[in-house]
């Protein structure tokens, strides 16, 4: 997916889906429920709600990415959490029959490795990682339906201190150029010969993303100077608070799905708590 | 419920040391002489996206073999190297907890999503940023011998150093040892806790007087052009 995916994927689209029209608070109340849910919630459920987010990925064109770069996360996710999954949490879920796939050598236990690798320990991985991967999906949404001003405008709501809310927002509006100057720095790198007639590429493609670093500072901290300049012309934070035309509201349509998706979680956790809907142990 | 079997860090401990924290941050913050002006906000807020492309982008697209990655580890390392970068540019006490408060949300965007907010958002503030802001703040912001006349490169390993062994102690003990097995549901291990502090430690000294030296010269080169 390389740089330009990143990009895609944390830039704004210009696009008229539902969630386009929610409110910025009502997206991030969103991506806590479903936080909560998942949470509390075995993986399918999970699963249902992830899948629900790709209909608006599929209307901003951006499926394919958003599914090549979590799956690989998925996967990395899975993979970490499987060495670490102790036994006695194992034995709690599945009872007493693992199926062992790969014995580690003894010294892997000082590193905090269980011995042995199981079946149950890639299906518990595969669970944990499920709640990750809907999360995901939802938190992404964000940054694809809102605009900086609108985040601008939400943090003034909650009341957040101008100063926070101008570093984070020259932040999120830095980001995407940030992938776009990182592309280009690496891409001079290849040109000048970095890696040319070499078998393996990728070390040198490494070696080219490190060097990247030092130059995309000097030039996004360059840029710097003429953001403060154009802030202060235009009297940024001479005065505490700040005065919107086109303020944002809370709409019927915010109301109606802060109302939906406070009833999915009660009902959620009511199907929890009776057993119906069954959740992965955290204390054993 | 929170006990230190099997391996989770003890409430009252994670408790008590983030109301220091914040006790110190708000002492730092309001004795700070240098107060941050609108273009430090601009900065440490452009850092800290670095930072989290840093930290996600490239150490995360590093993929090592699990035993190897506390002793090597690229994220961790990134995150170090730029962090310090970025602190050493602006030199104002605040700096090291707004860059990693924005770190963390747009790292929170590009990576994680919103699991665990604001947990994230506390610890990285209260932890890393914290951390760089006393030193900001010890050193009246003269960090890594910017701007002293003698022993630049001694004082920049010095206190790379410094740093690199108190946020050595981060991730074992609040991110695996306490928010991470309550946000994605799994029961850590307290081998593996002690483990990831000591193969942690040697590193991360190593990259932060490593970061400090090189915080050094982009500083001076930074702020001369801006």
């Amino acid at each position: 997916m390389g740089f330009k995916g990143f990009e895609k994927l944390t830039t704004y689209v210009e696009y008229k889906t539902p969630y386009h029209l929610l409110h910025p608070l009502t997206k991030l109340l969103i991506v806590v429920i479903v936080t909560i849910i998942c949470a509390e919630s075995i993986w399918w459920v999970d699963l249902i709600i992830g899948i629900a987010s790709l209909y608006f990925y599929y209307l901003l064109r951006r499926i394919r990415l958003i599914l090549s770069f979590s799956l690989l996360q998925m996967i990395g996710s899975v993979l970490d959490y499987s060495y670490f999954v102790s036994p006695v949490v194992l034995r709690e879920i599945f009872g007493n029959n693992l199926t062992i796939i790969w014995k580690f050598p003894s010294y892997f236990v000082f590193m905090g490795f269980v011995p042995y690798l199981t079946l149950q320990a890639i299906i518990y991985s595969f669970q944990v990682s499920m709640r990750i991967w809907t999360m995901l999906m939802y938190s992404g949404l964000i940054f694809l339906t809102t605009t900086p001003s609108q985040i601008i405008r939400s943090f003034h709501k909650m009341k957040v201190p101008m100063s926070i809310t101008f570093a984070i927002t020259v932040g999120l509006v830095s980001l995407p150029r940030i992938f776009d100057t990182a592309d280009t720095i690496i891409k001079l790198q290849l040109m000048k010969g970095i890696g040319y007639k070499k078998r393996i590429k990728f070390l040198y493609n490494l070696r080219a993303m490190f060097e990247s670093i030092i130059p995309l500072f000097i030039y996004e901290f360059k840029k710097a100077k003429t953001v403060s300049i154009s802030a202060e012309t235009r009297a940024f934070m001479a005065y505490k608070k700040r005065t919107y035309i086109d303020d944002i509201t809370f709409s019927k349509i915010d109301k109606i799905v802060v109302t939906i998706m406070i009833a999915a979680l009660i009902i959620d956790t009511y199907l929890v708590i009776v057993g119906m809907i069954p959740s992965i142990p955290f204390h054993p | 419920m929170f006990s230190l079997q099997p391996g989770i860090t003890p409430l009252p401990i994670v408790i008590a040391y983030f109301i220091i924290a914040s006790i110190i941050a708000i002492f730092i913050v309001k004795k700070g002489k240098n107060k941050m002006k609108l273009m430090d906000f601009v900065v440490a807020g452009i850092g800290g996206v670095i930072v989290a492309f840093a930290d996600h982008v490239i150490g995360d697209a590093i993929f090592l073999p699990s035993p190897i990655y506390p002793f090597v580890n690229p994220p961790v390392w990134f995150r170090i190297l730029v962090f310090i970068i970025v602190i050493g540019v602006v030199r104002k006490v605040g700096a090291g907890m707004l860059a990693m408060g924005v770190f963390d949300i747009t790292g929170d965007l590009i990576h994680f999503s919103f699991t665990g907010e604001p947990l994230w958002l506390i610890e990285d503030v209260l932890t890393y940023g914290i951390m760089a802001d006393v030193v900001i703040y010890l050193t009246q912001g003269r960090i890594f011998g910017i701007g002293e006349k003698k022993l630049q490169a001694l004082l920049a390993i010095f206190e790379g150093g410094i740093l690199g062994i108190v946020f050595s102690f981060v991730h074992p003990f609040f991110t695996y040892g306490f928010i991470a097995p309550i946000v994605f549901g799994f029961v850590p291990d307290q081998a593996r806790i002690f483990f990831l502090l000591i193969s942690y430690i040697p590193g991360d000294i190593v990259i932060g007087a490593i970061s400090a030296l090189a915080a050094n010269r982009v500083a001076k080169v930074v702020r001369s052009g801006i």
